[in-house]
């Protein structure tokens, strides 16, 4: 007997189901998002990538970074933190309304957070509870969960953060931790640099491979100069010590480290948005300097 | 060779035959069950299939709840409808009065004074006699008061804080609070103040 018509049937009904539900569906939901401009600040999200960090999206994608990292952040429910910004004029009153709200002993600071709650509704009340009082107090909103506690992002990672990526890294492993705030959570280009020439010199028991082919070994006599845009040895006097010799050996970026530096400096969605409440972020701290004080290993 | 074809004439009769054969009931029942939790999962985590509901929020509508809305913003968006319906028909709109009929709001030293407690009681119990506002002389019959249109504290705040904050007013919110510790002191007065009665009322 001839099934072959039956057969193709079959199999072309199959495909056209996943076609239609994991490509056109997808595509008509967000196929057309556009960058939005943020409440908080009246900026643009996202914002296209530098050109430096750009080159270094492709070194990204040529290293095969994606194989060991992921670049996406997942959440818990959230909490809702009551803040109190502002005692007011009735401070006695306001006190007395946040002890009952927080049962907690002794005043309650301005500027702190005095009460967390997984109950919005809750939370608005006390709010304006202490805001019927006089005070100033307002709800923060506080993403949780795992990703959130190491410190990973600030919030759920949602498509409108990868809007001018292409192709998009997201990573499905994640032999190396997480990458999405890479550039809030290392400061400093001098700690990526010698991170990627060896892991092992910044992070005692890191298994990710020495990337030193992105870096030219330039051995000069000790009392000479340094060689131009050598990296700065005091982050790794430990682990790296000098030679007793007559020559030492200067560490110097190729464009392509200084380019990817740039890619991982450049990944840092905080920026709340309507799909991912999240507290607004401080505004951006002064540039990151190459000075070991500012770097944590 | 001649008892092969012997041997070979049970397996012919035993090979395949191509033909259709009833599913068995249980599997349909399963088939049924594992859709109907598939669509259970659906209808609870998948959001609606909005684009921008992700895991861990549930709908559209949740989302919506959580944003922070400025609470100011708010009321003043709420006083400013409440202030048309009422104040606003003889103050009118922009807050400027009519001339010889209605003091203007904007700009009145009345209105934005630090402390609220003369606008409060101008609010609840209307005003009445000669006064100066804006430096010109009037001579008032102030005919409504928030307390004979029923306006709630919650409103009133909203309204204050409203003709205090719109028109180049730039006058710190009047809260609810304020003016029920107004209400308090005044006790169950009906009669409108006048000019010297609301200057005797101390300001912080």
């Amino acid at each position: 007997m001839n099934f072959g018509p039956l057969i193709f049937l079959g199999v072309f009904f199959t495909m056209a189901c996943s076609w239609f539900g994991m490509i056109v569906v997808p595509q008509l939901q967000i196929g057309g998002q556009q960058p939005v401009k943020l409440e908080a600040t009246g900026q643009m999200y996202p914002l296209p990538r530098a050109g430096l960090a750009q080159q270094g999206a492709a070194v990204y994608r040529a290293n095969g970074c994606a194989a060991c990292h992921s670049q996406q952040v997942r959440q818990g429910p959230p909490v809702f933190d009551v803040k109190l910004n502002d005692l007011g004029t009735n401070a006695a009153q306001v006190a007395d309304i946040a002890r009952k709200i927080n049962h907690a002993a002794g005043a309650p600071l301005p500027g702190k957070n005095i009460w967390r709650t997984p109950v919005k509704k809750d939370a608005d009340a006390a709010a304006k509870r202490l805001t019927d009082a006089g005070a100033k107090a307002a709800v923060v909103i506080v993403p949780t969960g795992a990703d959130i506690e190491r410190g990973w992002g600030a919030r759920v990672s949602v498509a409108q953060d990868y809007l001018y990526d292409q192709p998009l890294m997201l990573g499905s492993r994640r032999i190396g931790p997480d990458l999405a705030n890479i550039g809030a959570r290392k400061p400093g280009a001098d700690w990526q640099l010698w991170h990627l020439y060896n892991p092992r010199l910044i992070t005692d028991g890191s298994f990710m491979p020495a990337y030193r082919f992105l870096f030219n070994e330039v051995p000069r006599r000790k009392d000479a100069p340094p060689a131009l845009g050598a990296l700065d040895k005091t982050l790794v006097a430990k682990t790296f010590p000098e030679p007793a010799g007559e020559t030492v050996t200067d560490i110097v970026p190729t464009a392509e480290a200084v380019a990817l530096v740039a890619y991982l400096a450049s990944l840092n969605p905080d920026a709340p948005l309507f799909e991912a409440p999240a507290p607004v972020p401080p505004p951006p701290a002064a540039p990151a300097t190459n000075t070991p004080a500012a770097v944590k290993p | 060779m001649n008892a092969e074809p012997q041997a070979s004439a049970p397996l012919a009769e035993a090979a395949p035959k191509v033909g259709f054969a009833a599913v068995p009931i249980w599997l349909i029942i399963l088939t049924a069950l594992l859709g109907y939790r598939g669509c259970m999962y659906v209808d609870q985590f998948g959001g609606g299939f909005d684009p921008k509901v992700y895991t861990p929020y549930a709908s559209f509508k949740q989302l919506d709840d959580l944003q922070t809305k400025d609470a100011n913003a708010e009321m003043i968006q709420r006083g400013k409808r409440r202030y048309n319906e009422t104040c606003g028909q003889c103050h009118q709109a922009g807050g400027l009065g009519t001339p010889w009929q209605f003091p203007p709001l904007a700009g009145s030293e009345w209105v934005t004074a630090p402390d609220p407690a003369r606008l409060i009681r101008i609010s609840l119990h209307a005003v009445q006699g000669p006064i100066t506002v804006n430096g010109q002389q009037w001579d008032l019959i102030m005919s409504l008061n928030a307390i004979t249109l029923g306006i709630s504290d919650d409103d009133l705040a909203a309204i204050l804080t409203y003709i205090r904050q719109d028109w180049g007013n730039k006058a710190p919110a009047v809260t609810p609070a304020q003016i029920a510790a107004v209400k308090k002191e005044t006790g169950d007065r009906a009669t409108p103040w006048t000019a010297e009665e609301l200057k005797a009322v101390p300001l912080k």
